[in-house]
């Protein structure tokens, strides 16, 4: 039992350790939201700034259009993850239930993608999306990243852990693969479909460096491209006032997660098992 | 012959591990017929061959008197029951029940009085609306019936349907198939290893090993006059006594005792020389003085209503002997005596019955 004991208090202090390092920016950022540029040079380590200001927040809604960078982001977003999750889904449900030629090879070689660092696919999608008169249009953010390798990968684990007799019921039953699809599997996964979701959806949120090569019109910015408008590297940058908009672009994500925790850590437990 | 099921020649392989071998077997329109054998003996992979879910690797499979063998599952009218139930767990009993009529498309009012009247006969009124999780085994069990009679599907297939209930909803549960059946009268394949679900539920037994067919007859004859010393050892508990002989001389030579072969026997045997000595245990008349085979008792069974002994034979084999009492006590047998028309003589070399004197 001792041991035991020690055991456990030696993990809960590492684990204490890595919670406070990753959150103590985020708490950074909020609490310097709350301070006027006086405070942030004064006490910059203070947690808790007082008195509070909301003066940040009041002139990022004066005479920031947030909304049009929501709007923008979101829009990017929501296609990104509807679209990704369908092909993860309909390339996942091929894999599993359908046997072709080089199966393997193919899921194998689409595995490969993973390895691929992002900045060697810049160049040649940037030269496409050019090419396609797409530049500085959301369009060419949203085009090279409508399929993911990890979510085929995930949605793949996912099926297989589906009963064979259930489908082969359906089939039974005279259901065409559609059918099956969409009354068999997709009802039964549909939790992990959502945390795969969830995550392509928080990632394209916080996507900021394809964003930046594309857009170049601030009317077409995201907000993490927008946020980086209050910081210059000469000096002079509002601090207080890109926290705040830090804090707002950060809060959906966030909200997103806590609400669906449990999806997305059962998704990747199941897929650990399984795989 | 209509809605018959007839395997020509069938064979099938993975890769190059073959599974089945040349099966030929015909199955009746409206039989219960039960696919009986070992683990790993075909018996699955025969029946998923009907459905459509295995690929035929030669040869030919009829159903209703034309070749299938291409047919995909769906368009072959085949209702079936999965060891695991296989039902939906994301839609109610209802749904699950429906699943198959809706997809066909069939008219409400249809669909509902198919339903209603297989709910009745499960005794599942009530439950339409629960999830499936929130049923018990047998419940589970029934629904899946329930969901393969509605179809009214001249083909009826059993996947070990009764092998996740206990011992005694299993029994039940039998006697239910039975009756379903009766009711429906479709042509029923059944797979199980159990060999009592076997003899109580089948028409007509096909006993498999290995991917052969043994032997298809009534229950009566597989259990009596078995083909070969397989179907002889795998039907019964305890099982068949196969014991070496020696036939000369019109005598038969079993452990160290010497049997007059009666007449009509030894035409039958004719010129064979190694021969195996085949009894059912209940077969036996234990003996306390003599007994024309003879042996030390080794050790006893005692299951409630049954005595069994084993008793070592001179040669060093044994030979389970049953007593029909169970008040006698088998502790101080010397021997048992034994009718001809009870004996089953196999070929050694080939394992194969060589007949019986009628």
């Amino acid at each position: 039992m001792k041991t035991d004991f020690s055991k456990e208090f030696i993990w809960h202090v590492l684990l204490l350790a890595a919670v406070f390092l990753m959150l103590w920016p985020i708490l950074f950022m909020i609490s310097t939201s709350f301070k006027d540029l006086n405070q942030v040079f004064e006490s910059t380590l203070n947690p808790l700034p007082w008195p509070p200001t909301f003066s940040n927040y009041l002139s990022v809604l004066e005479s920031f259009p947030l909304l049009t960078y929501i709007w923008n982001t979101f829009f990017i977003a929501a296609v990104v993850t509807v679209c990704k999750a369908a092909t993860s889904v309909l390339a996942a449900f091929a894999f599993v239930y359908y046997d072709f030629k080089y199966k393997e090879t193919v899921f194998n070689g689409m595995l490969l993608t993973f390895f691929i660092p992002i900045t060697v696919l810049i160049m040649p999608n940037y030269l496409m999306m050019a090419k396609l008169d797409l530049l500085d249009t959301p369009w060419g953010v949203i085009l090279p990243c409508l399929v993911d390798g990890m979510g085929v990968f995930l949605m793949r684990q996912t099926m297989r852990s589906i009963p064979k007799p259930l489908l082969e019921a359906a089939i039974l039953d005279g259901a065409k693969p559609h059918q099956i699809l969409w009354k068999v599997v997709l009802p039964l996964i549909k939790p992990s479909v959502l945390a795969v979701s969830i995550l392509f959806f928080i990632n394209s949120w916080n996507e900021y460096f394809w964003p930046l090569l594309i857009l170049q019109d601030k009317d077409n910015y995201t907000l993490p491209l927008a946020l980086q408008m209050f910081i210059s590297a000469e000096g002079g940058s509002e601090w207080g006032i890109a926290m705040a908009v830090a804090t707002l672009t950060s809060l959906p994500p966030l909200l997103l997660y806590c609400f669906c925790q449990k999806f997305i850590i059962n998704t990747f437990m199941q897929s650990g098992v399984k795989g | 012959m209509q809605n018959s099921i007839v395997f020509s020649h069938v064979n099938k392989s993975y890769g190059k591990t073959a599974v089945i071998e040349n099966l030929n077997l015909e199955i009746r329109e409206g039989e219960r017929l039960i696919l009986l054998g070992p683990s790993g003996c075909g018996k699955t992979t025969t029946l998923r061959m009907i459905a459509g879910f295995e690929e035929i690797s030669g040869g030919e499979l009829y159903m209703n008197g034309k070749v299938v063998n291409d047919l995909p599952p769906g368009e072959r009218n085949i209702a079936m029951v999965f060891q695991s139930y296989a039902l939906f767990p994301h839609l109610t009993v209802w749904d699950n029940i429906t699943f198959g009529l809706q997809l066909q498309k069939l008219p409400e009012d249809e669909i509902r009085s198919r339903t209603e009247k297989a709910l009745d006969i499960l005794h599942l009124k009530g439950y339409e609306h629960k999830k499936t999780h929130e049923l018990s085994g047998g419940q589970k069990q029934r629904v899946a019936l329930c969901r393969a009679i509605v179809k009214h599907s001249p083909y009826f297939l059993l996947d070990e349907p009764l092998s996740n209930l206990d011992a005694q909803l299993r029994q039940k549960a039998r006697t239910e198939l039975v009756k379903l059946h009766e009711m429906f009268k479709p042509t029923m394949i059944y797979v199980t290893h159990d060999q009592i679900e076997a003899m109580t539920v089948a028409d007509r037994i096909a006993v498999m090993n290995r991917g052969e067919l043994q032997q298809i007859d009534t229950p009566e004859n597989i259990y009596h006059h078995p083909a070969n010393t397989f179907v002889a050892s795998f039907i019964g508990s305890p099982a068949m006594n196969i014991i070496k002989a020696r036939f000369d001389n019109k005598k038969l030579a079993v452990g160290k005792c010497c049997l007059e072969v009666p007449e009509a026997w030894c035409k039958l045997i004719g010129s064979r020389k190694e021969l195996l000595f085949g009894l059912r245990p209940e077969a036996c008349v234990p003996k306390f003085d003599g007994g024309m085979l003879k042996g030390q008792v080794e050790f006893m069974e005692n299951t409630g209503n049954l005595k069994t002994a084993s008793l070592r034979l001179g040669s060093g084999e044994n030979c389970f002997i049953q007593a029909s009492d169970p008040k006698l006590s088998l502790q101080s047998v010397q021997g048992f005596d034994f009718d001809w028309s009870n004996v089953n003589l196999f070929d050694a070399a080939t394992g194969m019955n060589i007949g019986y004197v009628r």
